[in-house]
């Protein structure tokens, strides 16, 4: 004891080190991300089967992700997801989206470039027809608004502007929107079976400069 | 103890807590982990405003969530930003309570990844960062 008080500043130093490593440790074990460390689900569960019919089809070859991405996927997977159960329901030239099942959640993923955006709803809200839209800048600088919506729904209105919509249609329990660079967003909104639903949409870019 | 080894231990002490604290997770894939607590809505968090800093680097994805309730109240929003020249790298994006994007292949290290809440009032938000996702 009489060693460490001679040491005061050293001391001091060693203790201030160590609190802050402590607080550091205690704030990382709360920064899990959401869906880390669950296992990949190796089937499709049931009410995402009943929810969406895209999973309930047979897989073909065109239904797999690209291979980079499916990779990053594997080593990553929130929520479980399982890029081999993957669905593809909207292909274009430059981006496609796919649906990817997960434990308890139904992920969707759109391609940009050799990367990929992805997102993942509760399958419950899904199947309730209760899920928003991803916004994500693609190339160029236009806007892709995607997501997924049970069966039954046939469009989604995307409400920009003051008073404009775009009427969008479902492909496969999936939606794509492409928009013009500085459209503004407002809603998007559709009926499922639980009624009008609507959500927020906000441009990523758009957010970028807002600060 | 004497004053020398008590000298030793501390120095021993304070030298395994700094390299311990700045030591990657993995040596070839770094994720760093980053939270804002009760930030105001539309403010990055992360090498903006008064978030924590994770530096720049090649990162390869990045994540942001909402770690309270998931009502449907906070969009996360995520962007890899380049300060060098001030562009965002494609890909950015935003959704309920949680979004994330797969860049790809990046070979520069001079991205920030950068995460922020919009609900309209002060909520947290925390994002994760990888090198080689």
């Amino acid at each position: 004891m009489k060693a460490l008080k001679q040491n005061v500043p050293l001391t001091a130093l060693a203790l201030v080190a160590l609190a802050a490593l402590a607080v550091g440790a205690v704030a990382q074990g709360g920064e899990t991300p959401p869906g880390a460390g669950v296992s990949q689900v190796t089937t499709i569960e049931a009410e995402a089967q009943e929810a969406m019919e895209v999973l309930d089809t047979s897989r073909t070859s065109s239904d797999a992700m690209p291979s980079e991405v499916a990779e990053s996927i594997d080593e990553n997977a929130r929520f479980g997801m399982n890029p081999d159960l993957s669905r593809e329901s909207i292909d274009t030239i430059a981006n496609d989206v796919y649906v990817v099942p997960a434990d308890d959640h139904v992920c969707i993923s759109l391609t940009v470039g050799d990367g990929a955006n992805i997102s993942c709803r509760e399958t419950g809200d899904v199947a309730d027809g209760d899920t928003g839209a991803a916004t994500v800048t693609l190339a160029g600088g236009s806007i892709g608004i995607y997501g997924i919506v049970p069966d039954g729904v046939e469009s989604v209105t995307v409400n920009t502007g003051e008073s404009d919509s775009d009427v969008v249609e479902v492909e496969d329990n999936a939606y794509l929107a492409v928009l013009p660079e500085g459209t503004p967003l407002r809603t998007l909104s559709y009926t499922g079976p639980s009624g009008v639903v609507e959500f927020p949409l906000h441009d990523p870019a758009v957010v970028f400069e807002e600060e | 103890m004497t004053n020398a080894r008590a000298r030793l231990a501390l120095l021993g002490v304070l030298v395994f807590t700094i390299v311990g604290a700045s030591a990657p997770a993995q040596a070839d894939a770094f994720v760093g982990y980053y939270n804002c607590v009760m930030k105001p809505s539309n403010l990055w968090c992360d090498g903006q405003a008064n978030g924590s800093y994770d530096g720049i680097d090649d990162w390869d994805y990045n994540e942001g969530w909402y770690p309270g309730a998931w009502d449907g109240t906070v969009t996360a929003c995520q962007r890899l930003y380049r300060p060098s020249d001030g562009v965002t790298a494609n890909s950015s994006s935003c959704d309920l309570n949680y979004t994330s994007t797969d860049y790809g292949n990046v070979t520069c290290a001079c991205w920030e990844a950068n995460v922020k809440q919009i609900s309209g009032g002060d909520h947290s938000i925390n994002g994760a960062a990888d090198t080689d996702f």
